[in-house]
């Protein structure tokens, strides 16, 4: 019991990493991405790599991963976000689709469909991990690390710049700052952040193979994002937990396993439909507005009218 | 020769793609509703086709009206319910692309709720064709060409030369002004998912006999639609027919080279070049008002 909860937590770990890092682009950036799984899985294809040639060392082959992966979305980045809004979504589900092709199909560095397998267990510091408790607190630490990066960035300078473009884009660039170069390095961040549970999955699952970072994996961390509430630092983190928990709960429910995934990929797509229509910022706004801060309306309009470049 | 009868194979997929790019076009550029779930409408009109004529074995005659009235019905529906109120209350972009894309995820599971996720295909005489000189033309090949020409042709008289088009026309240059008119968008916009939609039927029903069923084409659609109206110029229905019948066309062209899986590569790669070399698209309308 305390192996499957443990797998859980990783699982959910590598989640809430994910859709956290996704939404410094969704949520601050204002850049819809579609294509966060192919970060995650460059990060555990390169922490693959190094762990098999290399050292066991936790630390190097995640430093390796991010910037490998940091490099890439710097690739995609550079070229594409000149472009509109709506074409930036279509060219990253085109990245997500041009990148799965070459996890499948580049087979002396991806191994191909087989994947890359035998990948020994992580060492940090002279810690060997040996148990699924063992990764569940390297996890919670490499959790507890994205997390204080993003608070960190979003309350800087930067973080402050980035909205204040997603916001209104004009008044932004009157006061001199460049959006190009804001959203590249908000992309860029966010790929690197992604490699470091791309890392954590190579290590603990020890094989890495196309099947997790597919357009279907980038689309539930797109949806992690928005059901939970982009642009807050509890929206991903209440999306992640309920999809990542929410297959379990059905298992328990005796729904035949052959519908179990239509059902669910149902619940999530029409719990989208529905936080768009009436609650566009996510469950997130509801726990904001029993606080008694600014009614979700009101902040989904603000954020709506200047952004509004249609027309 | 292999490459002639890949061009040909090509121009006849590009037909049907030309169709589900030329209604995502006349859907954003008239309502400025990204409509990822355009696919959708595919998916539920060729399964609604599939159903009605193999399996309660309707003639062909009906099992087309069920197909076009169940497209017509999700594509104004989702408008209806979702995209209009969402215009109303002036969502982002991002909110109703959002949206869509939930919409994209039902219809799809939806489908594989009913069916199942195996492959369905239909057999029918149109894979029966002729040689003209080394290259095979089958009746399939045809039918698509001649239905994306009649049918692209049929819309652009119709946005010229009727009263409904015209307001569309109007719309697609600047939306404020039709509200401006009291023509009010409600009525409007119904009509252009009408049209829309009404234009997936034929690359709903001949993708069923050419290539077969699986309920991921959905997705697949959506993005060459959306694909082949950039690559078009977005905006431009001319350019968005323009901008499909090039995809098929390198779709089916590339796979001389590369295998069939690298398929939905070709077309993204095609696109990401367009977007980095030419976002303005190949028919690039007179700069809008942004």
């Amino acid at each position: 019991m305390a192996a499957y909860i443990a797998n859980m937590m990783v699982l959910l770990g590598i989640a809430i990493i994910l859709a956290s890092s996704l939404d410094l682009m969704v949520g601050y950036a204002g850049i819809f991405s579609v294509a966060h799984a192919v970060f995650y899985g460059v990060g555990a294809y390169t922490a693959a790599h190094v762990a098999l040639g290399y050292t066991h060392s936790f630390l190097i082959a995640t430093l390796a991963a991010m910037a490998v992966s940091g490099a890439v979305s710097f690739i995609l980045a550079v070229p594409v976000l000149r472009v509109r809004e709506e074409y930036f979504v279509v060219a990253s589900i085109g990245f997500q689709i041009v990148a799965s092709t070459i996890f499948t199909s580049w087979n002396s560095v991806t191994g191909g469909m087989g994947g890359l397998t035998g990948v020994p267990t992580a060492r940090l510091l002279g810690w060997q991990m040996a148990s699924p408790v063992d990764y569940m607190i390297l996890t919670a630490l490499c959790v507890a690390f994205v997390l204080t990066v993003i608070a960190l960035l979003v309350h800087s300078p930067f973080g402050r710049a980035l909205k204040a473009f997603r916001d209104d884009e004009t008044a932004a660039i009157a006061l001199g700052k460049d959006p190009l170069v804001l959203r590249v390095a908000a992309t860029t961040l966010s790929g690197a952040l992604a490699a470091i549970a791309g890392s954590i999955y190579a290590f603990y699952i020890a094989f890495v193979n196309p099947e997790s970072f597919t357009l279907d994996y980038s689309v539930l961390l797109l949806a992690m994002v928005i059901i939970g509430g982009a642009g807050s630092m509890a929206g991903p983190i209440i999306g992640a937990v309920f999809i990542t928990l929410f297959p379990a709960l059905l298992t328990f429910m005796n729904i035949p396993s052959q519908i179990i995934g239509p059902v669910q990929q149902i619940i999530y797509g029409g719990a989208i439909v529905l936080l768009m229509v009436f609650w566009p910022d996510g469950i997130a706004s509801v726990w904001k507005l029993m606080r008694g801060r600014r009614s979700p309306r009101a902040t989904a309009a603000a954020r709506a009218l200047p952004s509004d470049r249609a027309g | 020769m292999i490459v002639l009868q890949l061009f040909i194979q090509g121009l006849a997929v590009g037909s049907l793609y030309a169709l589900a790019a030329v209604g995502f076009a006349l859907i954003y550029a008239t309502t400025r509703t990204f409509h990822f779930a355009h696919g959708g409408t595919m998916l539920l009109c060729a399964y609604a086709f599939y159903q009605t004529t193999a399996a309660w074995h309707w003639p062909v005659a009906l099992g087309l009206l069920a197909a076009l009235a169940v497209a017509v019905a999700f594509g104004v529906g989702v408008d209806r319910f979702v995209y209009q109120p969402m215009r109303r209350t002036e969502a982002s972009f991002l909110t109703i692309f959002a949206a869509s894309f939930g919409l994209l995820i039902v219809a799809t599971n939806v489908v594989a709720l009913i069916f199942g996720s195996s492959f369905y295909t239909l057999s029918s005489p149109l894979s029966r064709g002729f040689l003209l000189g080394p290259v095979l033309i089958s009746r399939a090949n045809l039918l698509s060409a001649a239905c994306a020409i009649v049918l692209i042709v049929l819309l652009q008289w119709f946005i010229r030369k009727t009263r409904t088009g015209v307001v569309l026309r109007a719309m697609m240059d600047d939306p404020a002004l039709v509200r401006l008119f009291g023509l009010g968008d409600r009525r409007y916009s119904a009509a252009a998912f009408l049209i829309g939609s009404a234009l997936m039927v034929p690359t709903a029903v001949l993708m069923t006999y050419t290539s077969g069923l699986q309920p991921s084409m959905g997705a697949v659609i959506t993005l060459v639609a959306i694909a082949g109206a950039i690559v078009g110029g977005i905006g431009n229905l001319w350019g968005a027919a323009l901008g499909g019948l090039l995809l098929g066309v390198a779709e089916n062209v590339g796979v001389w080279q590369l295998s069939s899986s690298w398929k939905p590569a070709i077309t993204f790669g095609v696109l990401l070049l367009f977007l980095m070399v030419k976002p303005a698209g190949l028919l690039a309308t007179r700069s809008r008002r942004s």
